[in-house]
């Protein structure tokens, strides 16, 4: 049984490691131009993934013979705090889409009478039938927008 | 819905709730106008009336989930989780049924011809083809790993809208897209034993055999477009919460690592 925590350890802290050089071996090899973009984006497609998943199989080894008796509560304060920061992140950096005001212009016509068998093929009707129809209903810019009143 | 959804599927319904509620792609896309937030909706009542036993539920079931592919075909995997919930034969031809004509039945403000709902399938199918190009499978699989992050322009040329009388164009930018299968980050990589957990759960029947279709699909789907993994988030939500109640102990040390590495 040590023999085999000893493994666990082993290749969890080896993987772990192995993904953190590869990591910043890659960022540092790019940045001083040692390695062009594309040999840059080959190590991020191929030897990063492919550590990682071997850090993942490492943990999920080590959890299996270690059997921890980690509780999870302690750890709730620490996931909130980075929910927390990848939320900020999110809000801020998620682009919102701009076929969103296209669903808008063609919901609108389709209300007004226009067929969806003329206008705007990207997906069946339903879901711009509604948006149309709420766009309208809320008096929103957009609806005002897309019936050329401004 | 995903309450309700987790009594029948998961041990633990109020937290699979709790995690969809705190999903930050779930605030953020709540306030935009997108077919993906009525197909998701939907979907989710078509499983949650496939998963009862009279026939009454299944042709609700197959309503819904005809209404939910009327709002956008990407979700059209869970109608594989809705027949694999269907115990008998008959009642999966109902559903299967009632969902082709509920789907057929929102064009009747537009028109009655069968023909013409045909002709307009094949041009959806010719419009989406055309524009839905650059990323092959691996790129998705490598970004729903969450190591990958793709950067716009996908596509090689810019993306002509086709619309009304006029052809709007979608212009490149050069801004980085972060990619989030999973959008409670960092959390990301609990998907590395989600995935064969999912297949293990396969052969129970029990609720991450839920998650199997949609992932499955988002493997095959362009990487870039945050919107599609609304479609994965209430599966996963039920599936994570179910893993968390089963697998405590074990998540615990996998979660510690996995922190570390979204630190680094």
């Amino acid at each position: 049984m040590k023999a085999a925590k000893a493994l666990a350890l082993a290749s969890i802290t080896t993987s772990a490691l192995a993904y953190l050089v590869a990591s910043i071996a890659a960022e540092n090899l790019a940045s001083a131009s040692l390695i062009s973009f594309s040999e840059y984006m080959k190590l991020r497609y191929a030897l990063l993934p492919a550590l990682a998943i071997l850090t993942m199989l490492a943990a999920w080894f080590a959890a299996d013979v270690l059997k921890p008796s980690i509780p999870y509560q302690p750890l709730a304060p620490l996931l909130l705090c980075l929910y927390l920061l990848a939320l900020r992140e999110k809000l801020l950096r998620i682009e919102k889409c701009s076929d969103a005001y296209i669903y808008i212009e063609a919901g609108v016509a389709y209300i007004s009478g226009t067929s969806p068998l003329e206008l705007n093929w990207e997906h069946p009707p339903l879901a711009k039938y509604i948006i149309g129809l709420a766009s309208l209903i809320s008096r929103s810019y957009w609806a005002y927008a897309a019936q050329g009143q401004l | 819905m995903v309450c309700k959804l987790g009594h029948r599927l998961t041990r633990n319904p109020r937290l699979a709730a709790l995690l969809l509620a705190a999903d930050p792609l779930y605030l953020v896309y709540a306030s935009t106008p997108m077919p993906d937030v009525y197909a998701v909706s939907l979907a989710c009542i078509a499983v949650l009336l496939a998963a009862g036993n009279k026939m009454r539920d299944a042709l609700a079931s197959g309503v819904a989930m005809g209404l939910a592919l009327a709002s956008k075909w990407t979700i059209a995997p869970v109608v594989v989780t809705i027949l694999y919930l269907q115990r008998h034969l008959k009642k999966a031809v109902v559903m299967l049924a009632t969902m082709t004509l509920a789907y057929t039945a929102t064009y009747l403000p537009a028109t009655t011809s069968i023909h013409l709902i045909a002709a307009h399938q094949l041009k959806m199918i010719e419009f989406m083809s055309s524009q839905h190009l650059g990323i092959s499978c691996l790129d998705g699989f490598l970004a729903i790993l969450g190591f990958y992050t793709v950067r716009i322009p996908p596509h090689e040329e810019p993306l002509h809208m086709l619309f009304k009388g006029h052809t709007l164009i979608q212009p490149p930018t050069s801004a980085p897209i972060a990619l989030h299968l999973i959008s409670w980050n960092p959390g990301n990589l609990v998907l590395y034993p989600l995935l064969p957990l999912a297949l293990l759960a396969h052969r129970n029947r029990e609720v991450l055999a839920y998650l199997l279709p949609q992932a499955a699909f988002l493997l095959f789907t362009p990487p870039y477009y945050t919107w599609y993994r609304l479609a994965l988030a209430p599966p996963l939500a039920l599936a994570l919460a179910d893993l968390l109640e089963k697998y405590q102990q074990k998540l615990a040390m996998v979660y510690l690592i996995q922190l570390f590495l979204a630190l680094i």
